[in-house]
């Protein structure tokens, strides 16, 4: 499963969640650089969800302008790697997203499988 | 194994070739690719195949040429607008302030006064403080530029203060002031006023800003 703009049609239901799996993984770890972040994802989903560039740095650059993300640029031996870390905001804003985001599960669970339903 | 400085700068030259200007985007992509490279190549002499033109290297860059160029694209332009919502928040601050408030009062009340005196001499005089202001704002951004001139911040600073000045270039223009026709002068001077306070503005929170972006950027330029 690719998660890029306007390819396969189901990658829709991953295209909104991208921004709250990212600030996600960056509360769970200090700080990330992109390449990292992809990896993280394609190893904790086991290959299932490989986020491209075309996808990834808009939205972390998106969320840099949003002051949700802090940014370090620092020099790694033979060239320069941009980190990103939550900034306090993005903390938050972390904490929102993750309720709607387990609130939309929970809903879809009832609306595919309303027999399930716990409540 | 991190990749020799020799072959991350092969990356970067590919890049820029392909048409990736902007450095604050293209040392971003360096990265991932060189990341990329150091974790599925083994041996770098052999990718790079540093002795002859064509190599693993080339063929890898150019399976993804097409990506890396919309990957870029898409972020310059995401990255614009975004600098622009920035800027206008910056400006929006600066409006708020007495001394900006009193200064636009002092302008517009000057104009007005000089328009009931001489219509003309107002346009003429309202001209010359834009060439002023604009020039003003391209002497302190031309230092930026020569350090900083590929950040697409500073493109987006740049492209606000002249982008007015382009547009109503067709329609109004120097040789109309000088037939007199009051109007025609009449909108310049209204044109001009509201050009030199945005303007002047703009190079206020410029100059506040380069400290920022100095600190951001400098470990690329140094």
């Amino acid at each position: 499963m690719y998660i890029f703009a306007f390819y396969m049609a189901n990658s829709k239901l991953y295209k909104g969640s991208l921004q709250t799996i990212i600030l996600n993984l960056l509360e769970q770890n200090d700080k990330m650089y992109g390449y990292e972040i992809t990896q993280k994802v394609k190893e904790i989903t086991k290959g299932e969800l490989v986020i491209t560039e075309g996808a990834l740095y808009p939205a972390l650059h998106k969320l840099e302008a949003q002051e949700f993300l802090d940014v370090e640029i620092v020099n790694i031996g033979n060239r320069m790697r941009k980190y990103y870390k939550l900034t306090e905001q993005g903390t938050k804003e972390t904490v929102n997203r993750l309720q709607e985001l387990q609130d939309f599960i929970k809903n879809m669970q009832v609306m595919v499988n309303p027999k399930f339903s716990l409540e | 194994m991190a990749l020799s400085k020799q072959y991350t700068q092969r990356i970067d030259s590919f890049l820029e070739r392909l048409g990736c200007d902007y450095i604050d985007i293209r040392f971003e992509m360096v990265d991932h690719l060189a990341s990329e490279i150091e974790e599925k190549v083994s041996n770098y002499d052999v990718f790079f195949y540093k002795d002859k033109m064509q190599g693993k290297f080339l063929g890898f860059m150019m399976t993804r040429k097409k990506g890396l160029l919309d990957n870029y694209n898409r972020q310059a332009k995401k990255l614009f607008w975004s600098n622009f919502g920035y800027i206008f928040k910056l400006i929006a601050k600066e409006l708020m302030t007495i001394k900006i408030l009193l200064f636009i009062a002092l302008v517009v009340i000057f104009f007005k006064y000089l328009m009931q005196f001489n219509i003309f001499y107002a346009a003429i005089s309202a001209i010359s403080i834009v060439i002023i202001s604009a020039s003003y704002f391209f002497f302190i951004q031309n230092k930026e530029v020569k350090k900083y001139g590929k950040l697409r911040l500073l493109f987006t600073f740049y492209w606000l203060s002249y982008l007015p000045l382009i547009i109503i270039n067709p329609f109004y223009n120097f040789k109309l002031i000088l037939e007199n026709k009051d109007d025609h002068n009449i909108f310049m001077i209204y044109f001009c006023v509201i050009y030199f306070i945005f303007n002047t503005i703009l190079t206020l929170v410029f100059i506040k800003d380069r400290t920022f972006f100095r600190k951001k950027y400098k470990r690329l330029f140094n």
